[in-house]
């Protein structure tokens, strides 16, 4: 913080130098951290299975193996999973190996220009589905558990409507199903994703394409900055001057930032799907959302179904995921509400555990049946 | 080649000089050009009392100024190219010759070929400015709806300024002073400019004006593109249309090679599937397994459903 007088000369000399002493263990702190302290994602994995830019990893187990169906992570293509690893403290993932899951992800890669005409069925009945398999290949099992986060829950969601009989469990976690139920709230820094969107014209969407191939990591990045305009003013300067004396808050906010670059773009048609379908037309709650020809009916979704939503998610509001109420072909249906935004649910220091414990309870209490 | 060492000129200021000689060249060749076809026009207009001389006379020095001319854009294209090999050197050679390409063929695949080879014609010249006219128009358009949209932006700035001096003015209004001290007066500010800029990203100006941003920006980004690309596209670099197809092309091959992948898989355990519930041979006296299963079925399906009613085992 900025050195801010409270009261005579001695206050303004005494403020002015613990700011000083603060500014320079800081920029010792700086000077002193090296690349490798800030590195992210490190839970051991090995890669089982590779198709075009997608890689399917299996975790290193991390106890004895309590829950026999494993449970394949599933981000979205706006950010990277390693989000569900960020340090050794802050793991979703290492919270899941601690309590004996069996724990695979997917990485989508870096999708480029040549991504263009991948579409959300090239996901989910291609990709998806040759994960999911090579899952029950390896792991020599019928069917699997799904863990989708946010965009990666609609895809979870929509596969498990499509081919229900290879999934075990579905647990969503910050997952969008009504796209126009940020309406039904009046939270103004909320939900400011869906306004924008819909602000857009169809042909804006579809120009964006056309000029780029994909839609830019980068203008995502800015939309979600203006999430909070202040915060992303105030980031670098008094933010950071709150953790820079802190080595331990300073690389946690660094591993943060690291995160928060490698922000890939989205592949071209897929994000036409993601804008116009979901976020304007609202095909998913509607029943009209089709993949590959294929229509996506919740009704189909017949698995037990845990959805996981965050209480202050401000890129998905809470309505948004509570919509799949009611909605399910199953009455095995699970809401948890956590408090917390969208990222803090996985990341911030008080949250750590929660989500982890509460997937494993709710998935070890369906493994046997 | 010989380069200009003149500080602070870059490749793209020799090339814009080329460029405008070029030009200049170009509209003296066509202005001959053009002065040839109004003595041809004249000479056949004349008729036979013209005289034939007359009319090969101007059709000589017509095709002098087309070879002229031809040579000089065909020059003109590669201005900076290295020495070929002999082979390329010969084919490019015969590529440029405008000679060998009128005799190639009837004038309109001489015309393509040559339109292919020579770059824009006259035709296109103006053609081309008017597309570099247009895309400047765009780009004028993308920086007058970005002003349209800072200026937008910059009020709703004011207007927090506006609020923060007002929430300020309550606590000196009085003759009071403010009842926080500094850092709670920097927090006041924060906040209130979060909140007035929260409100006004979601008002339908902001987003019409930020719309307008990315609408103006997409039209000359597009038209940008295209321009550059009636320039690439004679020299053989594929066009952004022409890469966007092969890469729809690579997908739909994906496409099919997972939907042959997918059936190969599923043909074994079909197979399997489809001779496990085969009748066995009938020199075979083992009873099929469910035909065994159907002649217990009748006690213990009606146990299952007593399973399931709650019936004692």
């Amino acid at each position: 913080m900025i050195p801010m007088p409270t009261g005579g000369t001695a206050g303004l000399m005494r403020e002015a130098a613990a700011f000083n002493s603060k500014v320079a263990a800081g920029v010792e702190n700086l000077r002193k951290i090296r690349d490798e302290q800030v590195q992210i994602a490190t839970t051991p994995k090995d890669e089982i299975f590779r198709s075009d830019k997608i890689s399917l990893y299996r975790y290193r187990p991390l106890a004895e193996q309590k829950v026999r169906t494993p449970v394949l992570i599933v981000y979205s293509l706006v950010g990277r999973y390693t989000m569900t690893d960020l340090q050794e403290d802050r793991s979703l993932v290492r919270n899941l190996l601690r309590q004996g899951m069996d724990v695979w992800v997917i990485d989508w890669g870096n999708a480029s220009r040549a991504d263009r005409y991948v579409t959300m069925g090239d996901y989910v009945l291609g990709y998806l589905d040759e994960c999911v398999a090579a899952v029950r290949r390896a792991a020599g099992v019928e069917k699997v558990s799904l863990l989708g986060i946010c965009e990666g829950g609609v895809f979870t969601l929509a596969y498990a409507a499509l081919e229900p009989d290879r999934v075990k469990n579905l647990a969503l976690t910050i997952t969008p199903v009504d796209f126009h139920a940020d309406q039904q709230q009046d939270k103004l820094g909320h939900g400011f994703v869906n306004v924008w969107t819909r602000s857009l014209k169809a042909q804006d969407v579809d120009r964006m394409i056309d000029v780029w191939g994909v839609l830019p990591g980068d203008v995502m990045a800015a939309v979600f900055s203006m999430l909070t305009p202040i915060r992303s003013l105030t980031k670098y300067n008094l933010d950071l001057l709150d953790v820079v004396d802190d080595e331990a808050k300073l690389l946690n906010f660094l591993r943060m930032e690291k995160w928060l670059a490698d922000r890939p773009h989205h592949a071209g048609e897929a994000a036409k799907q993601w804008l116009k379908d979901l976020y304007q037309d609202n095909k998913l709650i509607k029943g009209e959302l089709e993949l590959d020809g294929r229509r996506v009916d919740l009704g189909q979704v017949t698995m037990p179904v845990l959805n996981i939503y965050a209480q202050d998610d401000h890129i998905i509001p809470a309505p948004t995921s509570r919509a799949l109420d009611g909605k399910l072909g199953t009455d095995d249906y699970t809401e948890m509400g956590l408090p917390g935004g969208h990222i803090g649910v996985f990341v911030s220091g008080k949250s750590q555990g929660i989500v982890g414990k509460g997937v494993v309870d709710w998935l070890s209490k369906r493994d046997a049946a | 080649m010989a380069t200009d060492t003149t500080p602070g000129t870059t490749p793209w200021d020799e090339m814009g000089k080329r460029w405008r000689e070029m030009l200049d060249q170009q509209a003296e060749l066509a202005q001959g050009l053009l002065g040839g076809q109004a003595k041809v026009a004249g000479a056949s207009a004349a008729g036979p009392t013209g005289g034939v001389g007359a009319q090969a006379a101007a059709v000589a020095e017509l095709w002098s100024s087309w070879l002229t001319l031809g040579g000089s854009l065909g020059s003109a294209a590669v201005p900076t190219m290295g020495e070929p090999g002999k082979v390329a050197g010969e084919t490019l050679g015969r590529f440029l010759d405008p000679m060998s390409l009128a005799l190639a063929g009837g004038n309109q695949i001489g015309d393509v070929i040559r339109g292919l080879t020579e770059g824009p014609r006259f035709a296109d010249i103006g053609h081309l400015e008017r597309r570099m006219a247009r895309v400047l128009e765009l780009w004028l358009a993308a920086q007058g709806a970005a002003r349209a949209h800072e200026a937008n932006v910059a009020g709703t700035w004011v207007e927090a300024n506006k609020r923060f001096m007002a929430a300020i003015g309550q606590g000196f209004g009085d003759g009071r002073k403010p009842s926080a001290g500094p850092k709670e007066a920097l927090k006041l500010w924060l906040d209130t400019a979060n909140q007035t800029l929260l409100e006004a990203q979601r008002s339908p100006r902001f987003l019409e004006t930020q719309g307008e941003v990315l609408r103006r920006g997409m039209d000359f980004l597009l038209a940008a593109r295209e321009l550059f690309e009636t320039f690439i596209e004679p020299t053989g670099l594929p066009t952004r249309p022409e890469m966007d197809e092969v890469h729809r092309t690579v997908q739909d091959l994906k496409r099919r090679v997972r939907a042959l992948e997918k059936a190969a898989r599923r043909e074994p355990a079909t197979v399997t599937a489809a001779v496990a519930a085969a009748p066995p041979p009938p020199a075979v006296a083992r009873p099929r397994a469910g035909s065994a299963v159907r002649r217990a079925a009748p006690r213990r399906r009606g146990g299952n459903r007593d399973d399931k009613g709650g019936a004692p085992a």
